[in-house]
């Protein structure tokens, strides 16, 4: 395949589109330049040996015309004997000639030619002369028998200017063939140049399309790896330093651009994830902290002392609810574990709600529908109570009238690896913008067991689950509010 | 959040505290009070700056809510100088060591823990002294990360390090020496 040189491929492609223009404007330029020339050169020697052979002829008639008007001058038995109308012709032919043969004598090229002219020359000076001797002389009859002796004697005028018509039409032969042979080899360089033109120009035209097409398939191929991310292949080399080349430089510029703003982006995410892991980490280390600084195995035991002595002075009130708090205490902080039973939830969830019943003066009803009742179910710890906890906080606390919180847990009708889960309240309801404060952990400052808020809740069952319906929450002021958990269960045997 | 939670935790004590004043408990409500003030003290006052004499009353809280819970199981012997009891340390840093021995004494010891704290002069400083007999070679490691960081607050206050000395004696006794500089 053709491919321009090393200096050529360098320059930029609208030099070579121009170069590749101008060589040809000018080829084509040249080769009309000669042509024309050549087609003028050709006429102009054509013309003149017509003007010669012109000039021959009228040469003849000139002579005839001369001898004609001078006879008439000089003929005693002419009716134009004297008239000066004839001698000026005969002058004037006289001088037409003499113009004649001077302008053939310039332009004879050969030494035959240039004999015959002088010739013709000399015999109509002799001719002339012999004329104008007898116009000096009376216009008698002996006059005119002298004059017809000198017109016998031009006869060999006539023949010199044959003689110089067949050497001229010999010529004029001679040169018709050295034109013809002439024009032949005009036609023969036209083909040659025309088709030598063609190649170089096809031979241009590959060269240039192989190195923009190979270029531009490098770069196609490039691209394309880096609308698949592939940013970190070669860098794109080509062998210019053309537009293309430049494009190549800023391709492998964006390329490496995209790929600093992505490693970026990736720290940057990292980062975050990072900061995830510590935020997390640092919960659960507060969460520890706070387990060893309580010591749960102190505390519990110290409830179930205090449960004892309650039970020995017959406080059974007391016995029960310090018995709930010790069970809620030994949950909240006996495990960091992601998950737990459903049934050790709900257990906790009882215990909290014996503590608000005998807090609030058993204003509340409390119940749990669970329909998992024997199933083994995980499920992420801490989802129900903070729920159970919202509702006699927010829900039920405001309340004059007897309030009912109701757990109902059961399987989906669609899917049975999916727990439906509900916590329902008839409580004062929740505005959307109480809704929206609870969802903000700065700004839900109301106090609970756990820690744990609505929100925390909410954002942990749609990252378990995925699902921005997973966690839904319908409520109406003055009505109640109902929260619905759909979870798929981790477990089930 | 801490302290939320333990507000939230004493609401319910102080509940059931009701609950055992109506039903005339008598021991429960003094076994609840004790509870329900040592978490105050230990919580909700936990970045405060008490005086050794807060401290150390705290220790007669804990040994009541002790013996409250497994009987007369603690000899607690104190020689504390009267007029030094007014000087400030970090909340919860003598009441650490004297926690952790008590605990410590259950998992290791079948007989009577015999526990000394000791507060006086010497050598122009205060020395304090929590000597226990329990056998366990060290504090467990649920206690560890809770002694270091009562370690780092204590020597930040006084901005001095090595001020507590910790010496396990293997199958003999602990000895936790404090000492509280003079200049304060």
């Amino acid at each position: 395949m053709f491919y321009f040189p090393k200096k050529f491929i360098n320059v930029s492609i609208k030099k070579k589109l121009i170069f590749f223009t101008v060589s040809i404007v000018i080829v084509l330029s040249l080769f009309n330049i000669y042509f024309y020339y050549a087609f003028y050169k050709s006429t102009n020697e054509y013309n003149t040996i017509l003007r010669e052979y012109s000039d021959i002829n009228n040469l003849s008639i000139n002579l005839l015309e001369s001898k004609e008007s001078i006879s008439k001058y000089i003929n005693p038995y002419s009716e134009y004997i004297g008239d000066e109308h004839e001698l000026e012709n005969y002058d004037y032919n006289i001088m037409q000639s003499e113009n004649l043969i001077d302008t053939l004598m310039n332009s004879s090229e050969t030494l035959d030619t240039y004999l015959l002219i002088r010739a013709i020359k000399n015999s109509f000076s002799e001719y002339d002369s012999s004329i104008k001797k007898i116009l000096d002389l009376k216009q008698d009859e002996n006059n005119y028998n002298e004059f017809l002796r000198i017109k016998n004697n031009t006869n060999y005028i006539e023949q010199y200017i044959r003689q110089l018509i067949d050497v001229k039409l010999s010529e004029g032969a001679w040169y018709q063939n050295e034109l013809s042979k002439y024009v032949k080899n005009i036609r023969k360089t036209y083909i040659v140049g025309v088709s030598l033109m063609i190649v170089l120009s096809f031979i241009y035209i590959i060269a240039f399309s192989n190195n923009i097409s190979v270029p531009i398939k490098k770069l196609t191929f490039f691209a394309k790896n880096i609308s698949e991310g592939m940013f970190k292949k070669e860098e794109l080399v080509l062998n210019s330093s053309d537009e293309i080349n430049i494009l190549a430089k800023t391709l492998n510029q964006m390329a490496s651009n995209i790929d600093i703003m992505i490693n970026l982006e990736r720290n940057l995410m990292n980062e975050e994830l990072m900061r995830t892991k510590i935020s997390n980490e640092l919960s659960k280390a507060k969460f520890l902290s706070l387990q060893s600084q309580i010591n749960p195995h102190f505390l519990f035991n110290t409830l179930n002392a205090i449960s004892k002595y309650s039970m020995f002075e017959n406080a059974n009130k007391t016995t029960k609810l310090i018995e709930a708090l010790a069970v809620i205490l030994r949950y909240n902080l006996g495990s960091v574990k992601k998950h737990t039973l459903l049934n050790d939830e709900l257990e906790i969830v009882r215990k909290y709600a014996i503590i608000q019943n005998s807090r609030f003066g058993n204003k509340f009803k409390f119940e749990i529908i669970n329909k998992l009742e024997k199933e083994i179910v995980y499920i992420p710890r801490f989802i129900i109570q903070p729920l159970v906890e919202n509702s006699f906080i927010h829900g039920l606390e405001a309340k004059d009238k007897r309030g009912k919180v109701r757990v109902k847990i059961k399987f989906s009708k669609y899917d049975k690896n999916t727990v439906i889960i509900k916590i329902i309240d008839n409580g004062v309801g929740i505005s959307k913008d109480e809704l929206l404060i609870m969802f903000d952990e700065d700004k839900n400052l109301k106090g609970d067991t756990t820690g744990i808020g609505l929100n925390n809740v909410r954002t942990r069952i749609i990252l378990y689950t995925g699902r921005e319906d997973s966690f839904v929450v319908r409520s109406k002021v003055d009505w109640g509010t109902i929260i619905t958990i759909k979870i798929n269960i981790l477990r089930r045997t | 959040m801490d302290n939320k939670i333990i507000q939230e935790y004493l609401e319910y004590l102080n509940l059931i505290h009701q609950f055992s004043v109506f039903e005339n408990a008598v021991n429960t409500q003094r076994l609840i009070q004790n509870i329900s003030n040592l978490l105050k003290y230990k919580f909700i006052r936990k970045d405060e700056i008490v005086t050794l004499k807060d401290e150390i009353s705290f220790v007669d809280v804990i040994l009541e809510i002790f013996i409250g819970k497994y009987g007369e199981c603690v000899n607690y012997k104190s020689e504390i100088n009267g007029n030094i009891t007014d000087v400030y340390i970090p909340n919860y840093s003598v009441l650490t060591f004297v926690e952790c021995s008590l605990f410590n004494s259950f998992e290791s010891k079948e007989n009577n823990l015999n526990l000394n704290l000791c507060i006086d002069y010497f050598e122009r400083n205060i020395k304090i002294k929590i000597q226990d007999d329990n056998t366990a070679n060290e504090y467990s490691k649920e206690n560890t990360h809770l002694i270091d960081s009562v370690i780092f607050k204590y020597n930040s206050f006084f901005s001095m390090d090595s001020l507590i000395d910790i010496n396990f004696n293997v199958n003999k006794n602990t000895i936790v020496k404090m000492e509280i500089p003079k200049i304060l």
